[in-house]
């Protein structure tokens, strides 16, 4: 998986990243909360723009990324 | 030392979850399309590709609140998931600025902000596929490949890079 990839390289380079134990433990509680939230939805209830929202939210983040000098 | 294998235990053991949760996803798309043809896909498989769309979004990006969802809030307040890690590094102080053993390499920052580029706009890439409808089976059978070209592109980087 592309995030499992990146996270090995962020680890790999620059474990400071998860400078505390609450930031680590936050921050990996927060993202297997999101995403197990999103596994146990109902796939009938799941929307083309749900989708669609998640997708631009996803390019606002990069932007934001990407414009980090 | 101890602290520090605690988190990365934490975090790893988080990103192994959510991968494997992915992988399942991926797998079971891929199951259903080999046993019955795209042409035969069934409503439930078609909502599989949904569903393994929305978690892949998620653990890429977090799960933006409804407030994010329509802009009302600064970018820097809905960003998540790996997006999130990846965002949090770039914002330390580069390591030749600092004394501080909390610092970001520049060489792995550049290496890192390219493949963020590079996934995000692989994942971007699904919103004609996504917009086009739920009759297009076909096309929503292509989400999980969207993926699995992005996990590709990101490897041959890595490689590339060392």
């Amino acid at each position: 998986m592309p995030w499992l990839t990146v996270l090995t390289l962020i680890l790999e380079n620059a474990p400071e990243i998860i400078q505390t134990v609450d930031d680590g433990i936050t921050w990996a509680q927060k993202a297997w909360t999101s995403t197990k939230a999103a596994y146990d939805k109902p796939a009938d209830q799941i929307t083309k723009e749900e989708l669609v929202a998640h997708l631009a939210t996803i390019k606002r983040s990069s932007d934001l990324i990407q414009g980090i000098e | 030392m101890r602290t520090i294998l605690g988190i990365h235990g934490a975090a790893c053991a988080a990103i192994l979850a959510l991968a494997l949760t992915l992988g399942g996803c991926a797998q079971t798309l891929q199951f259903a399309a080999d046993q019955f043809g795209v042409d035969v896909v069934s409503e439930t498989v078609k909502a599989k590709a949904y569903k393994a769309a929305l978690v892949t979004f998620v653990a890429w990006g977090g799960a933006p609140s409804a407030e994010c969802q329509r802009g009302e809030k600064p970018a820097a307040d809905c960003i998540g998931g790996i997006q999130e890690l990846i965002y949090r590094y770039g914002k330390l102080t580069p390591c030749q600025d600092t004394t501080s053993l909390v610092c970001r390499d520049d060489s792995a920052w550049t290496r890192i902000k390219a493949l963020e580029l590079k996934t995000s706009h692989t994942l971007a890439a699904a919103e004609p596929v996504i917009m086009a409808g739920t009759d297009d089976v076909a096309l929503l059978m292509a989400l999980p490949t969207v993926v699995a070209d992005a996990k590709a592109a990101i490897e041959a980087d890595i490689k590339g890079g060392q």
